[in-house]
């Protein structure tokens, strides 16, 4: 899968698993390929044996969203202006998890390609470590291109202060996310909105409830990582666009 | 009846020896006690206090029981109370000016639980020490260094001199000094390095990792590299990010120089004399 190549090998009463990240070049990020019966992994690679005892459960492969909340930056920041509501479509990197079997231990949980580490706060003092993205923030739904490994949110931004919402950065709660598979194999989360209120110190972040109406009726692949225990948070301004 | 007035003055005999029995069925009691509420408070307020704090608890309970129950074990044995405190008084007196070190180390003991400058798990440098704070005591401080190594320090030195706390705040800036040679172009070299704090995941995109220009060095000129990491992850960025940066600096012909000596003797001397002298082989073949 794009740069991270994994090996899982059965032996007797223990799986061999093996991880390996190959040069970082953009272009091959999309192509994934499978092979049931591959030469072993170099050297190199990152190995790890799990011992179970296991009949003849296929092992079970499912995509994850980020373990961190994500700050996403558009490639050039751009003003919201006062009644003006916008939807953005973010892609985020997918997790690979590997079970031993349906619902049974987890053998593997990585990011197929390792984001970036961003910090995300008032200060150098407070404020939480969170996966960086880099986003062109493309607000037509035609133009997202098409990422096997990459998880699209669609966020909408609507401003109802009096003044312009400068927008350079973005906390996305994606751990609160879950994943859906639409039928042209695009990956999707709920869809967020966000809601700038009068005073420009607060908004309302709601979290959809099942697939967006743009992914046509996909199904669910992976639940979060965290549910989420309101759809509604309230919070402060800066909480959100940084 | 005479066998009843000795029977008696047995008993009499035996009272001191019941007493100083009682006296150590209430030190034993006292230190059983003790054991068990310290412990007992530790399990309830695992959750809710800092490890720091919870050791505090633990200590103080077991001694305050051990304490109460000593000092009835005292009078047990015939000790006077206010006779014993009046004493203790004066001795305090005498202990504190033989003491005066150990006094000043549990004074300062005090004021550093109050400042919390540091608390039990914190990586802290002190003087030339850098190690994990395993426990803070009533005389001193002990770490652990990373070479696992178990460094006590007295509590008045950690009041006198500079602490530093490394692990007090979630992420940490790393300093890379790097000198390049005069002939490099800076504006280049910044997008290199830039290009490689980009390209490894471990240090931040926020804060930005930023290039200072630090002055024109004896042979180089010299810049400063600031790239910002999580402190858990910090030593592995420091270790990554230098082989990466050298690495991407010989990929871009970009040279790191190392002290130079140029000799000039100026255009209105002669130029040095140079000589080739013949090696021993030449020496052998002629």
């Amino acid at each position: 899968m794009g740069a991270l190549t994994v090996s899982v090998q059965r032996q007797a009463a223990e799986w061999h698993i093996c991880q390996q990240t190959s040069g970082n070049s953009i272009d091959d990020l999309d192509t994934f390929e499978i092979n049931l019966d591959s030469e072993a992994l170099a050297a190199e690679a990152k190995c790890h044996r799990h011992v179970l005892i296991q009949d003849s459960q296929p092992l079970q492969v499912l995509p994850a969203l980020a373990n961190r909340p994500v700050v996403t930056r558009p490639l050039t920041p751009f003003n919201l202006y006062p009644g003006q509501e916008v939807v953005l479509y973010v892609g985020t990197t997918v997790w690979y998890q590997l079970y031993a079997y349906s619902s049974g231990p987890l053998l593997l949980d990585i990011p197929i390609q390792r984001p970036s580490d961003t910090w995300f706060g008032q200060s150098t003092r407070e404020g939480e470590v969170c996966y960086a993205a880099r986003t062109r923030a493309i607000l037509n739904l035609d133009d997202v291109p098409y990422h096997p490994f990459r998880a699209i949110t669609p966020v909408t931004i609507a401003n109802q202060s009096e003044g312009p919402l400068l927008l350079e950065r973005l906390l996305l709660p994606i751990p609160h996310l879950s994943i859906f598979s639409a039928a042209d194999g695009r990956l999707w989360t709920e869809a967020l909105s966000i809601l700038c209120n009068e005073d420009m110190r607060s908004a309302h972040l709601h979290l959809g409830k099942g697939a967006p109406a743009v992914a046509h009726a996909a199904k669910l692949l992976a639940s979060p990582r965290t549910p989420p225990e309101r759809g509604v948070f309230v919070r402060a301004l800066g909480a959100i666009f940084g | 009846m005479n066998d009843f007035w000795l029977h008696l003055s047995d008993w009499k005999l035996l009272e001191p020896l019941f007493s100083g029995g009682r006296a150590v069925l209430l030190l034993g009691l006292g230190f059983l006690l003790g054991k068990l509420a310290s412990r007992g408070l530790h399990s309830l307020a695992e959750k809710h206090l800092t490890l720091h704090h919870l050791i505090l608890i633990k200590r103080i309970s077991f001694y305050l029981i051990v304490g109460i129950f000593s000092v009835s074990a005292l009078k047990e044995l015939g000790f006077q109370l206010s006779v014993l405190l009046g004493a203790a008084g004066i001795l305090s007196v005498a202990v504190g000016f033989a003491s005066q070190t150990s006094a000043s180390n549990i004074i300062s003991g005090l004021f550093l639980i109050g400042e919390r400058p540091f608390s039990v798990g914190d990586v802290i440098k002190v003087g030339s020490t850098t190690g994990e704070v395993l426990s803070i005591d009533l005389l001193s401080a002990k770490l652990r260094t990373p070479d696992n190594l178990y460094v006590r320090i007295p509590n008045e030195t950690l009041i006198k001199s500079e602490v530093t706390n490394l692990t007090r705040f979630p992420i940490r800036r790393l300093d890379l000094e790097i000198g390049i040679a005069y002939k490099e172009d800076i504006q280049r070299v910044s997008e290199v390095l830039k290009t490689v704090a980009n390209a490894n995941p471990l240090s931040l995109e926020e804060p930005e990792p930023m290039i200072v220009f630090m002055g024109f060095g004896e042979s180089a000129i010299n810049l400063r590299f600031s790239v910002w990491a999580t402190k858990e992850k910090f030593l592995e960025l420091k270790n990554t990010l230098q082989a990466e940066i050298k690495i991407a600096f010989e990929a871009a012909n970009i040279e790191i120089p190392f002290p130079h000596r140029t000799l000039y003797v100026g255009s209105q001397t002669t130029p040095f004399p140079i000589q080739v002298l013949p090696t021993e082989q030449d020496a052998e073949k002629a």
